[in-house]
């Protein structure tokens, strides 16, 4: 899947450019990944250009959040639809990590 | 008075993710077209969660295993029927308080619980009818 990421000083910021889906999910994660092992400890994931996020997305949310908190980073979800925003809060992902609409 | 759009059945021409999303987008500009953003929503992330579930129980991730769909219009909201030739898996095994949000997997069955307001299993679990009858105000089928 096509996505980008941009430096905002020590915040690294993704930003998908479409849907967050099982097909684009392992390439995203390994983008991802090699962030954090790159050494970034501050994630925002900017769902701005995304309408669908399934499971297998979410589970990547999760991913990158578990990795960052295993090293005392920290990550957050911003831009996200109205629907997402409500899966998100839904599924009490809230509670574990910020999650801010458009 | 409008006309329910047809039901649209087929089968998924591999079984893999991105069969599923060809599926998704032909079902935005066409069956889902015509519904609120939120149960567009709703409705395609109820297929896409159908779909992949037989995707990686069914083929066992070898991409050959046949998946068949059928989604439609039901009085006041959609359903969804996916059925797929695979060994199927332990759904009787779900619980709905025995959601985790932080587990990495698993996300897929609450998700059913979530929106479809009927979810039934049949057999050893390859096949899955969903209901969702849309919120309050909202366009029926």
């Amino acid at each position: 899947m096509n996505f980008g990421i941009r430096q905002e000083g020590e915040r690294a910021v993704v930003v998908p450019n479409g849907d967050v889906v099982a097909s684009g999910v392992p390439e995203l994660w390994s983008a991802m990944r090699d962030l954090v092992r790159s050494g970034s400890r501050d994630m925002v994931v900017d769902l701005s250009e995304t309408t669908m996020i399934d499971s297998v997305g979410l589970g990547l949310l999760l991913s990158a959040f578990n990795s960052l908190q295993e090293k005392e980073g920290a990550f957050s979800v911003i831009n996200a639809s109205e629907e997402i925003l409500e899966l998100l809060r839904s599924l009490r992902m809230h509670q574990h990590f910020p999650v801010a609409g458009k | 008075m409008t006309t329910a759009p047809p039901t649209e059945r087929g089968r998924l021409d591999s079984a893999a993710p991105e069969a599923v999303d060809r599926l998704c987008s032909e079902l935005r500009t066409g069956l889902l077209a015509g519904l609120p953003a939120r149960e567009r929503f709703i409705v395609e992330l109820l297929v896409r969660e159908a779909l992949m579930n037989s995707v990686a129980h069914g083929s066992g991730g070898t991409r050959r295993g046949e998946i068949h769909y059928e989604i439609g219009p039901v009085p006041g909201g959609m359903m969804i029927r996916v059925t797929d030739d695979g060994s199927g898996f332990d759904w009787r095994g779900w619980q709905e308080g025995g959601y985790q949000p932080l587990a990495e997997s698993g996300r897929g069955l609450h998700i059913f619980h979530l929106y479809a307001h009927r979810v039934q299993f049949f057999g050893n679990g390859n096949r899955v009818e969903l209901i969702r009858i849309f919120a309050k105000g909202e366009l029926s089928g």
